[in-house]
C-alpha cells in the first residue's frame, strides 16, 4: 500500500489516475480510515496539503467552499445561517475539526448532514480530473434512487458552490436520543414565498434515510403556486414520495422514519406559516 | 476512625487523572506476540474442513491454534462449583452455534500479520436452520440444537448447583408456593402481561484484552477482569495445568460491569504463549465485542396474575424465557437468581413459576448488573402499574397493599423479618410532595396479624 | 511500500524525530513506538473518543489519523499536562469531583477541556455538553465530569493568569 500526501491539486489528480478505483482518498479520514484495513487499497491519498480548504462569497446571494474545509472552520463563520446548523449538528467536536466538506457530500447512509442541506440551496459541484474541469449539479452526482454517486474514479471534488441560506432556509436533524447528536433522520426545505404569500419555489429534502439526500420532487411541485395553511400542509404530507426508499438500521426502522419525515416536516412548514404571519404589509 | 463525615478520594484517583492509570493494553513485552481470531461468518451450521495452510504462508505467522490443539477443549465456567453443563468448546470443533464464534486464532509478530493470516484461513462450513427466537425454540417444530434433544437446560437433576443428583430432571426450574389454582378460582380478576426484553451488551470502554508471559516456568497472565479465580481453574481445566503454573494479576479494569466475568480471553492467550515461549497478547476489537462476547440476556416473562377487588394479589403463575444464547455459560444459575425474585417486595401467598433456560443460536448471554433481577424487576413492576390501571386504583396504593411484611413469606417460602419497603415509600412521598390517604400512611411493615389471605 | 518517512514535530513541547511506516496511525505510533499510553484503543471506529490528542490545541482522534499527518505540529497528551508530583488544574479538578471511575475515559475527557478552556475560559453549561459530545463514559453518567470541568474553569479562574501553555 502506498501513501501519498501531495502538495498540488494536479499532483493528486495524477495520483488519482494512475490508482483509480484501488485507492482511498482522505480528506479527514473519519469513515475512511477504518475502511483501509477492510479493502487493503493500492494506494491511501491523504489531502492535508493541497489549497482547497477555504470559504468564500462569490456573488451577492451565493457562497463557495473547497472540499477540504473541515466542518469546524464552517462553525467558526456565524453568518452562514442554516449552514451553521447544520454543522454544528455533526456529531464529536474532534470528528467536527477532522471532517471535510467533501467527504460529508460523499459520505452515504446513514451520514452526509451538510449534504442534505446543500441539496436544497441548488449546489453545483466543481469536479476536476486529468482529463478537464466540469460542474456538476450536487442532485446529478447521486442520481434519484442509484446507490453510489456518480464521480468517476479518477475525479476530485474540488469545491461547492450554493445559495446562501437565509431565513427562507430551514435545517433539523432528529436525533435518536435528544443531546446526542446521532441522526436517524435530516430535513432541509426552502421556499420561496411572495408578498401575496403564494410559494413560487420549493425545495424539499431528506438525508440519513437512503444512501444520499433525497429531494421530494412531488411534494416541492404540489407546494408550488399554493398559500400555506393547514389544510395544505397535510396534503402536502401526503405526498411525500421519497419514504418508499428510505432504509433501515440499528437506530431506526424505515416506518419510523416515514413517520418522523412527516411529524418533522408538518413542523417545518409551520414554522413557515407563523414567518409570513408576522411579515409587516 | 479519622475517616468518617469526610470526603475520601479513590485509592486510584491520581492514576486515574494522570498517564500512570495501567491497564493490560498499556503493557508490552520484548518479542511479543499478537492474537487474531477466526470466527464464524454463519450462525449455525457443521464444519466440515478447516484450511490454515494458506495462513502459513503470511510473513511474521508463528502459530496457528485450532480446537485439536487445545488440551480440554470445554468452557464451562461454574464447574468448580457443580453447576454444568459443560456444553461450550473453547474453539469451535465440528459446528458453530453463533456467529462469531470463535474457530481458530492466528498468533503473529504483529497485529497486521495476524489479522492477514486470519483472513487467509478458509472454513467450510454446510449451514443448519437455525434457531432465533426464544419463544419458537419450544415449540415441537424447532429444530434442536442441543446434544440433550430439548433447547432447555434441564433443572433438577442436580447440574444445576442448587438440585441434588438422581432427581427428575424437568427443562424448567420450578418455585411452587401455596395453591394456585385456588388463588385463581376464588379471584375478582385475572390480569395478565407478556413482558419482552432485548440482549444488552455491557460496551465497558477496554475491550477484553489478555496478555500471557512465561517467565522462570511459569505463566504470568495479566488481565482485565473480574474473576480472577474463576479465571484461574478455568485455565487450569481447559489446558491441564498443575495448579501453582499460572500466576494471574488483575491490572486496571477499564470497565467491566459483568462482561468480564466469563473467562473468554484468557485460555487462548495462555495457550498460545506455552506454545510459543514467548509473550503473547489478545485485544478483542469493539466489534468483537458486539458480536461474539457475553451479552444480557434477552427473554419474555408472561405474568398471570389472580387478584381481588380491592387489589390483592392473591397467586402469581409466571413463564419465564430467558435466552442463554448458543451455550449455558452462567445462564443455568442466572436464571434461578431472577426466577427467585419474581413476586419482588411484595406478599404473594400463592405461586406458580417456571423458569427456563432456553437455548437458541443468538450470541451466549452471561452476567450483567444485577444479574437477572433487573429483568424481573421490570416484568413485575409494569405488571403492578396494569393492574392499578385495569382496577383504576392508584399506584402507591397497590404498592402499600401488596408490600410484603414481617412475619409473611417471600416467593420460596423464606420468613421475611427485615421488611422495610412501607418506610421507604412513605419517606420517598414526603420528598416529592405526593399526598397519601391517611390508611395508607398508617401502614407499616410490621402491621401483619398473621392469617392466610385466601 | 516499505519506505520509510521521516516525521518531525512537537509532543508535549518537546521536539521529536521518528522514522515511520506511513501506515501507522498516530494512536498505533504514540503507544506502541514512542510509549505514551495514554491515548486509548476504545473502538477503533471514531465513535468513542477514547483516542483524542490535541494537534494544535485541537482535539483529534488518534485512531483515526496518520502519525505522518502530524509532521511539523504540536501534539499534546495527558503526559504533557501534569504528573502525580504535579497535578494540573484540571487533574485536580476532576480527582475532587470524583469525575473518574476506571479511568480509561478520562485522559481524552481531560484533553477537551483543556481544549474547551483555552478557547473559552468560561464556559456555559452547553458549550460543556457541545464539546463532550465526542467522548463516551460508561461509568459515571457524566454528571461529575461538567461538575469537574465546571470546577475547572473556577480553578482558573482564581489562578487569575492565564499564559499560553504553560497554565
Amino acid at each position: 500500500m502506498n501513501i501519498f500526501i501531495p502538495k498540488s491539486v494536479q499532483e493528486t489528480l495524477e495520483i488519482l489516475n494512475k490508482y483509480c478505483s484501488e485507492c482511498i482518498i482522505l480528506g479527514g479520514g473519519t469513515l475512511t480510515v477504518p475502511m483501509i484495513s477492510e479493502l487493503n487499497p493500492r494506494a491511501v491519498i491523504l489531502l492535508d496539503k493541497i489549497p482547497l480548504s477555504y470559504i468564500k462569497q462569490i456573488e451577492s446571494k451565493k457562497i463557495e467552499i473547497g472540499s477540504t474545509t473541515k466542518i469546524s472552520s464552517i462553525m467558526g463563520h456565524d453568518n452562514l445561517g442554516a449552514l451553521n446548523i447544520a454543522a454544528k449538528s455533526i456529531s464529536g467536536w474532534a470528528i467536527r475539526n477532522m471532517a471535510t466538506v467533501g467527504g460529508n457530500i460523499l459520505a452515504g447512509f446513514p451520514w452526509g448532514d451538510l449534504a442534505t442541506l446543500l441539496t436544497v440551496l441548488d449546489a453545483e459541484l466543481l469536479v476536476e480530473s486529468v482529463n478537464g474541469e466540469r460542474v456538476l449539479d450536487l442532485g446529478k452526482l447521486y442520481g434519484d434512487e442509484e446507490k453510489r454517486p456518480k464521480l468517476q474514479s479518477n475525479e476530485l471534488i474540488k469545491s461547492v458552490s450554493f445559495l446562501s441560506p437565509d431565513s427562507n432556509t430551514y435545517f433539523i436533524k432528529v436525533e435518536r436520543f435528544k443531546g446526542t447528536k446521532r441522526g436517524i433522520l435530516t430535513i432541509a426545505t426552502r421556499l420561496i414565498i411572495d408578498k401575496e404569500g403564494y410559494i413560487t419555489a420549493a425545495r424539499i429534502a431528506f438525508g440519513s434515510a437512503f444512501y444520499h439526500p433525497l429531494r421530494d420532487k412531488i411534494v416541492e411541485e404540489f407546494l408550488k403556486g399554493k398559500m400555506l395553511s393547514a389544510d395544505i400542509i397535510e396534503k402536502a404530507l401526503e405526498k411525500i414520495s421519497v419514504s418508499r426508499l428510505f432504509l433501515k438500521d440499528s437506530l431506526a426502522s424505515e416506518q419510523y422514519r416515514s413517520k418522523l419525515a412527516k411529524i418533522y416536516l408538518r413542523r417545518i412548514l409551520e414554522s413557515y406559516m407563523i414567518q409570513i404571519s408576522r411579515r409587516v404589509t | 476512625m479519622d475517616v468518617l463525615g469526610k470526603p475520601i478520594f479513590r485509592k486510584d484517583g491520581i492514576a486515574n487523572v494522570t498517564a500512570e492509570k495501567r491497564f493490560v493494553d498499556d503493557i508490552s513485552f520484548p518479542s511479543m506476540l499478537w492474537i487474531k481470531a477466526v470466527r464464524s461468518p454463519v450462525i449455525r451450521g457443521r464444519i466440515k474442513r478447516i484450511d490454515v495452510s494458506k495462513a502459513y504462508e503470511v510473513e511474521g505467522l508463528v502459530t496457528v491454534i485450532t480446537a485439536k490443539d487445545v488440551p480440554n477443549n470445554i468452557y464451562c465456567p461454574l464447574e468448580s462449583i457443580g453447576v454444568g453443563p459443560p456444553d461450550e468448546p473453547i474453539l469451535a470443533e465440528d459446528e458453530v452455534m453463533y456467529k462469531g464464534e470463535p474457530i481458530a486464532i492466528c498468533v503473529a509478530e504483529t497485529l497486521e500479520q495476524a489479522k492477514k493470516a486470519a483472513d487467509a484461513i478458509k472454513v467450510e462450513i454446510d449451514e443448519l436452520p437455525p434457531v432465533l427466537d426464544v419463544e419458537e425454540a419450544l415449540s415441537p417444530y424447532s429444530p434442536i440444537i442441543k446434544k440433550w434433544g430439548i433447547n432447555a437446560f434441564i433443572y433438577g437433576s442436580g447440574k444445576d448447583g442448587a438440585t441434588r443428583p438422581g432427581g427428575i430432571g424437568h427443562p424448567f426450574f420450578k418455585i411452587i408456593k401455596g395453591d394456585i389454582d385456588r388463588a385463581f378460582s376464588i379471584a375478582d380478576h385475572v390480569i395478565e402481561g407478556k413482558y419482552k426484553f432485548s440482549p444488552i451488551e455491557h460496551a465497558a470502554l477496554e475491550t477484553q484484552v489478555a496478555l500471557a508471559k512465561p517467565e522462570g516456568g511459569r505463566i504470568k497472565l495479566y488481565t482485565s477482569t473480574q474473576s480472577p479465580f474463576l479465571t484461574k481453574t478455568v485455565i487450569e481445566n481447559v489446558l491441564k495445568l498443575k495448579p501453582g503454573t499460572l500466576n494471574v494479576i488483575v491490572e486496571a479494569v477499564g470497565g467491566a460491569f459483568g462482561g468480564k466475568v466469563d473467562v473468554a480471553v484468557e485460555p487462548l492467550t495462555v495457550l498460545a504463549a506455552i506454545k510459543t515461549g514467548r509473550p503473547v497478547k489478545w485485544r478483542w476489537t469493539r466489534k468483537e465485542e458486539f458480536i461474539a462476547s457475553s451479552t444480557r440476556s434477552g427473554g419474555v416473562i408472561e405474568i398471570k396474575d389472580a387478584v381481588t377487588d380491592n387489589g390483592l394479589i392473591l397467586g402469581r403463575k409466571v413463564k419465564y424465557l430467558h435466552d442463554a444464547g448458543a451455550y449455558s455459560r452462567t445462564s443455568p444459575y442466572g436464571l434461578m437468581k431472577s426466577a427467585v425474585n419474581l413476586c419482588g417486595p411484595y406478599y404473594i401467598p400463592n405461586v406458580y413459576i417456571e423458569a427456563y433456560c432456553v437455548y437458541t443460536n443468538h450470541q451466549p448471554a452471561s452476567s450483567m448488573r444485577g444479574y437477572g433481577l433487573w429483568e424481573a424487576s421490570y416484568a413485575i413492576e409494569v405488571q403492578m402499574e396494569k393492574i392499578a390501571r385495569t382496577l383504576r386504583i392508584d399506584s402507591w396504593r397497590i404498592r402499600f397493599l401488596n408490600a410484603y411484611r414481617n412475619g409473611q413469606t417471600s416467593c420460596t417460602g423464606v420468613k421475611i423479618n427485615d421488611a422495610y419497603l412501607i418506610e421507604t415509600m412513605k419517606a420517598v412521598v414526603e420528598k416529592i410532595g405526593v399526598r397519601l390517604d391517611n390508611d395508607l400512611l398508617a401502614m407499616t411493615s410490621s402491621d401483619w396479624k398473621g392469617g392466610l389471605e385466601t | 511500500m516499505n519506505q520509510k518517512f521521516t516525521l518531525e514535530f512537537y509532543l508535549n513541547g518537546r521536539s521529536t524525530k521518528a522514522e515511520i511506516l506511513p501506515t501507522m496511525t498516530l494512536l498505533d505510533f504514540l503507544r506502541e513506538e514512542l510509549g505514551i499510553k495514554s491515548p486509548k484503543y476504545g473502538c477503533g471506529w471514531g465513535s468513542c473518543g477514547a483516542c483524542t490528542v490535541l494537534v494544535d490545541g485541537n482535539p483529534i482522534l488518534s485512531c483515526l489519523t496518520f502519525a505522518i499527518s502530524v509532521d511539523g505540529k504540536h501534539v499534546t497528551t495527558l503526559e504533557g499536562l501534569g504528573n502525580s508530583q504535579n497535578l494540573h488544574l484540571i487533574q485536580k479538578a476532576f480527582l475532587e469531583s470524583f469525575a473518574s471511575q476506571c479511568g480509561f475515559c478520562t485522559p481524552a475527557i481531560i484533553l477537551v477541556t483543556k481544549a474547551l478552556l483555552d478557547k473559552k475560559p468560561q464556559p456555559t453549561e452547553q458549550d460543556i455538553i457541545d464539546s463532550l459530545d465526542g467522548n463516551l463514559c460508561r461509568c459515571t453518567g457524566y454528571l461529575s465530569i461538567i461538575s469537574a470541568i465546571k470546577k475547572s474553569s473556577e480553578l482558573l479562574l482564581k489562578q487569575g493568569e492565564k499564559n499560553g501553555r504553560s497554565w
